[in-house]
Order: structure tokens, then sequence, then C-alpha cells
């Protein structure tokens, strides 16, 4: 670098800023090379604040404008190739539109990565945090991180990529936050001294990526056809087992993050008062990070009740729960701010979970919950609500006799005419 | 409400049009707030499809400990009025608290509003007339968001003149001037009506 | 993997025993025959008439499988070990210089 960008300190600076800032900030401060934008709500302001961070010279890097996420995500893959660090960010449909690029980028090992501000469906219309879209993808291949502060998502950005090009994992990562309920809203984020973040973040090799480098010198063919007899499913093996393996590599760099700034992610889950919890919450995103509030008003009640935060829901925080459910816990809820219709739950993430219960001998009374659909609001004092509803399991047996408990799961907030 | 409110929290919320600055003024207050010494601020912009003109909501959150909740405020410390005009609105006049509540209005004179609760704190500030005053425009409309600044430290004492004026000087350098002086002039005329 | 040396163009693509051998993912570098040798395929192999040709090597460019080595001023050439007997050559050859033999004629 031959100037000193006006935005590169030398010092700690913090910022109040948008959800959305902080990931447009962890991409320029991880010297992302390559990006590819098509705007779309609530996600917007990232691809916006890169473009401005671009114009201004503050970031070098190439910022090409596409015609439909389907497209960003296709051209994203040529970049990736050429050994670019790359990176774009979206939402709700457009993730959708994108799906058949994620395979895409799984099955090629890129280590791209891209932030979504997780929004609802449509029909009808929603713009606002849920994380159906993201949920819906859970098995393209990606690792799924949730990021449930500001501060998260800028460090996320970093970790990500420290993560993702590791010659281990070499798989693309999401990470995801809701969208207004932190795209939109500012918090204070504390950005460290470039300096640091080079060293804790060196640019990735040269010469590209070692498995798959497009260079004009030395053509290859990549995507090409393997019969039935040859190694397509061995392929596809390949990367559910990276993807299992990441988990050391992912432990490995959040320790390494919090030697370099201090700042503590704890794993792939975060467990919050659970060692002595008889009542425990399990869930993910900013609502899982404000139940924390309902469990210490409970606690300054005497009631053991905890909150286990899912960080990462690919991979699996598998060991994690397994080690809650051989606790002292013996109800759980899992809430689930996303649909899976007609599954065995209505909430992905409830059902997952409950499939590991059988690596537990212990007898453990689960009642998954769907809320916040739609940017539904969810109040601290509606998750206190549910930690009393699981209370009541636990001494009672009694599961919610209300309207909005239907097909064993609590649909929170469901008008019922009460 | 166990639970929705520390000690140290304080919630307020902005009523403002689509296109009179009411989110920027809550997302600068809540620099000025961090750079007042709290420990954790967040602005919350009730904001979606955008419409120029419509009622608008804004939340700000300003605490002395990590802000951890995402959930809306809805019972406020302290209610901004960008536009008296803004009180007609039903939705709005329902949505501030019936007491304990301080409500700051932008009207030249509002000596006997009935839609308003007797049980909260009334002030009122001159805003608009400082802003046209000042030739504080943006596309031919008066800027209220900047005179609002003053008249919030003076009702809410949470936030001095001094972080106000080192953030509008950090943000705007020389260009500035203009605002200081209007966040002072509003400061000075804001009123306690009862 | 390997870079390949002209030497190694000849050689199958390579077999894996076991997962733990596979490279990240499958690329293929420019070899012959990376799906074995296709002249097996053939029923019908195209014959050049040497004397009808005027060498302008159409068949050459159309060849889907680029089996045809073609030198100004001299005749194609056909690489039977992995010419398919698809016919294009013939069908685009405008001197019908090119002939479709049935094999072992």
């Amino acid at each position: 670098m031959s100037k000193i960008k006006k935005s590169e300190m030398d010092k700690e600076q913090t910022i109040i800023m948008s959800g959305n800032y902080a990931s447009a900030w962890g991409a320029k401060c991880s010297r992302v090379k390559a990006i590819s934008a098509y705007p779309i709500t609530p996600q917007t302001t990232v691809v916006e604040k890169l473009a401005d961070f671009v114009d201004g010279g503050e970031l070098d890097a190439r910022y090409v404008k596409v015609e439909s996420e389907h497209s960003v995500m296709a051209s994203l893959v040529g970049s990736s190739m050429t050994g670019a660090r790359s990176f774009t960010a979206t939402s709700g449909q457009g993730l959708l539109y994108m799906t058949e690029m994620l395979h895409w980028v799984s099955s090629s090992r890129l280590p791209i990565v891209t932030t979504i501000a997780s929004r609802g469906i449509a029909p009808p219309w929603n713009i606002w945090a849920e994380y159906t879209d993201i949920l819906s993808i859970r098995d393209c291949g990606w690792i799924i991180q949730f990021a449930s502060t500001h501060q998260e998502i800028f460090d996320s950005v970093l970790m990500s990529y420290k993560i993702a090009e590791n010659q281990g994992v070499m798989l693309p990562y999401f990470i995801v936050y809701g969208g207004f309920t932190q795209s939109h809203t500012s918090k204070p984020v504390r950005i460290p001294p470039q300096k640091e973040i080079d060293a804790f973040l060196p640019p990735p090799p040269e010469k590209g990526w070692s498995h798959l480098n497009l260079d004009p010198e030395n053509p290859v063919t990549f995507g090409n056809l393997l019969m039935p007899q040859q190694e397509y499913l061995d392929f596809r093996f390949l990367i559910h087992d990276s993807m299992v393996k990441s988990k050391k590599i992912i432990q490995k760099t959040i320790k390494e993050f919090k030697k370099s700034f201090k700042r503590d992610y704890s794993g792939l889950a975060e467990n919050y008062k659970c060692n002595d919890a008889d009542v425990v919450l399990i869930s993910y995103g900013a609502l899982a990070e404000q139940s924390k509030i309902a469990v210490d008003e409970l606690r300054k009640e005497g009631k053991k009740v905890g909150l286990f935060k899912l960080r990462y829901i690919r991979p699996f925080p598998n060991e994690e729960l397994v080690k809650l459910f051989n606790s002292d816990v013996k109800v759980i809820g899992i809430a689930d701010q996303g649909t899976a219709f007609g599954n065995p739950t209505g909430g992905p993430i409830s059902t997952e979970v409950m499939s590991l219960l059988r690596q537990s001998n212990r007898k453990i009374k689960v009642l998954p919950y769907v809320w916040g659909l739609g940017g539904r609001d969810v109040t601290v004092d509606e998750q206190i609500r549910v930690f009393h509803q699981l209370i009541q399991l636990k001494n009672k047996n009694e599961y919610p006799t209300d309207d909005t408990f239907q097909h064993g799961t609590v649909w929170m907030g469901l008008k019922t005419g009460a | 409400m166990p639970g929705n409110k520390k000690k140290s929290d304080y919630e307020i919320t902005f009523f403002s049009r689509g296109g009179q600055g009411g989110i920027t003024s809550c997302q600068l207050l809540a620099q000025m707030a961090f750079v007042e010494g709290f420990k954790d601020v967040m602005s919350i912009p009730q904001i979606g499809a955008e419409r120029r003109g419509a009622a608008i909501r804004a939340f700000l959150i300003i605490s002395g400990h990590e802000i951890r909740r995402v959930s809306a405020v809805t019972n406020p410390d302290i209610v901004m009025v960008f536009d008296e005009s803004l009180l007609n609105l039903p939705l709005i006049i329902n949505a501030i608290p019936r007491a304990k509540c301080k409500v700051l209005v932008n009207a030249e004179k509002l000596e006997n509003d009935t839609r308003l609760s007797k049980d909260i704190e009334l002030y009122t500030f001159p805003g608009t007339s400082i802003a046209l005053g000042l030739d504080l425009l943006l596309e031919g409309s008066p800027l209220v968001n900047v005179p609002i600044l003053g008249a919030f430290s003076k009702v809410s004492g949470l936030v001095s003149m001094k972080s106000i004026k080192s953030v509008l000087k950090e943000k705007w350098g020389s260009k500035a001037d203009k605002n200081i002086k209007a966040v002072e002039l509003s400061y000075d005329q804001t009123k306690r009506i009862y | 993997m390997k870079k390949d040396d002209p030497k190694s163009m000849e050689t199958k693509c390579p077999i894996y025993k076991s997962w733990r051998e596979l490279p990240l993912v499958p690329i293929s570098r420019g070899m012959k025959g990376s799906i074995g040798e296709t002249g097996d395929w053939r029923t019908y192999r195209p014959g050049i008439d040497e004397k009808e040709c005027n060498r302008c090597g159409i068949c050459y460019v159309y060849c889907p499988d680029g089996v045809i080595q073609f030198k100004e001023g001299s005749a194609p050439e056909i690489d039977y070990k992995y010419c398919k007997g698809c016919g294009i050559c013939k069908v685009k050859c405008p001197k019908k210089a090119i002939e479709m033999i049935r094999e072992r004629e």
C-alpha cells in the first residue's frame, strides 16, 4: 500500500454503525478482492457501503454489478477460482434465487463468504427478521453461522475467511443476522487497527487455491461429468467430511481471535448458565441473545434456567448438545425463528436437535417453539413466559393448553381470538 | 414489567414524517450518548418500505449495560414529536404513555392541548422557526432534526451540549457552525408547558 | 495432482481405490482420451479420398472430438483410436471427399 487510507487507523476505533455496515466493514478489513452485488432489502446497504469503500479508494477490490443474485454467485465462482478473496451479501428471495449456484460453490470447494440479512419469504411480502431463507438452504454445503450482535457480525467476517480458506475446510461460509432488528439498528462496533487484522488474517496464497485454480497458462476443465461408478459419491462424502472436521478449525480460530482481539465467541454454541440448569431454552440469533435477560430475571427468583445459543447450525454442534443432554437438564425448549412446513415439529432446528436426543440415555422432555416469524416482536416478557411454560412441563408434566399449541409445537403469538 | 427495563436503561421514541430526518437524529443521538459515556446505545429505526411524508417511528435505547434486547420500545421515558401535526394521528397519540413520560413537541404554541395526558411532562421547542431562521433546509423543507438535539439535551439531561457539539463537529467539520447555532437556540427556547 | 508432461498425454484418468486419496474436486487436464479409447464406439469409419480432398480443413474445424490432424497443404489425418465415427466430417466436406465405410469391410 503506497498511501495510508483514511479509514485504516493505527488505533482501535469504536463506530456506531448498523449491522449491515458492520458486515461491510468486516469485508473491507478482510481486504476482499472481488465483490459482486445485486440489491435486495434488507441487505442493500451492505453492498452500498462497499461501493463507497471501493469508489473512495479505501478498498482495493473489483466491484461487479450484475443482473440477479444467481449471477452474483456465478461471478464470484469465477473470481474465487482465480484465488481472489470474494464477498457478497443477500437476503430472502435473493438467497433462494442463488440456490443453484450455492451448490456450485460448495462443490467447487470455494471459500466465498456471504452475509445474510435474513427476512421472511414472500408471498405475502415480508422484509423483516426471520430465518426461513437461510434455514431452507441449510443443506447446500455452506458453513452457516449466526451472528447475534453487531460486533459479532464484524468479527465473524474476519474469522470466516480464516476458517473457510483453511486447507482442511475449503468450504463457503454464511454469516447470518436478522433483517432490520440487526441490519438497520445501530450499535457501537469496535474496529481493531488494520495491522492487527492483517496479522490475524493474512491474504490468501498468491498462486491461488491448490485444488483448483483458473490459470490461462495451465488450463484445466472443471465441472465435467462423473459416471455413477466413478467418484461422484466419494466427492459428496468429502464435503460432509470436511464440514464435520471444520469444527476443530472453527474452535481453533475462535481461540486465536480471542488471543488477538480479546473477544470470546465460546465455540459452535454458547452455554449461558446451563451447567446447573434443569430447564434450558435452545435458540439462535438475536432473539437467543435477548433471552439471556429472561434467564437473568428468572435466576433472580431462584429458577434454575439456562440458555443454549446455537452459533453454528452447519456444522451442527452435536457434541455440545449431547453434553448438555447429559447434564442436569430435565426439560428443553427449542425455539425456531423459521419454518419447515410438514417436518416433525414445524421448525427445522428443533427437529435436528431432537434427532440427537437418542445419543443420551437420560429422559428429557422437549417442547418446540416457532417464534418471531416475519419480524413479529418477541418481548422479554414473552420469553419469560416461555420459561414458565417449560417449568410447568418439568414440575407438573403439563403441556400448554392454549390454542397456540398445535401439532406438538407452540406457535408463539399465533392469533387465537383470546 | 420485569425484565424489560433496567434502571440504567433509557428509552426514547421518535415520531417524525418520512424525510424530516427523524431517523438521522436518532442515529446522531446514539452517537452523542456514546460520547457522553453510556456503555451501550442502540438506534432502532422502524422502517421497511421507505415512504416520504408518512409517520415514522424510531427508537433509541441508551444504557449503562450491554443492550441485549431487540424487541420494540413500548414504554418510553421520553417521546420526541417532530411536528405537532403528528399529534392528530390516533396511532401516535395512542403510543404516547399517559404517565411517567416526558414529551417534547416541535411547536410554536401548545398551551391547551387536550389530546395529551396531564400526568406527563410536556415540553415544546420552536424547531421549525429556528431551522427557517438559519436556512437549515433540505429540498425546501426546514430540518428539525438538528434543533431537536438541543431540546433533547435540555429536557433529558442525558446528553450534554458538549457531546452534541463534538459529534456535530466530527461529522461536518467547519460546516457544523450553523447546526451548532441551531442546537444552542433550541436549548434556550425549550419550554416546559406543564 | 501432478502437472502433466507431454509423455503422459496418453495416460488414462487415475483410478482411486479410496476416498482418502481423492483431491478436493475432480478436474480434467488436457490429455488424450480421458474417458477411454472412443474409437471402440465406431461402426462406420470416415475415409478421406486424398485425390478429391482440396485441403480446405473444414473437417478439422467441425470434428467435435478433435481427432482430425490438419496441416496446410497436406490431406487431413484421422486418429482412429479416438474417432467415434459420428460422420459430421462427411456431411461438412464441400468436395464430398469423405465416405463412411462400415467397420471390417
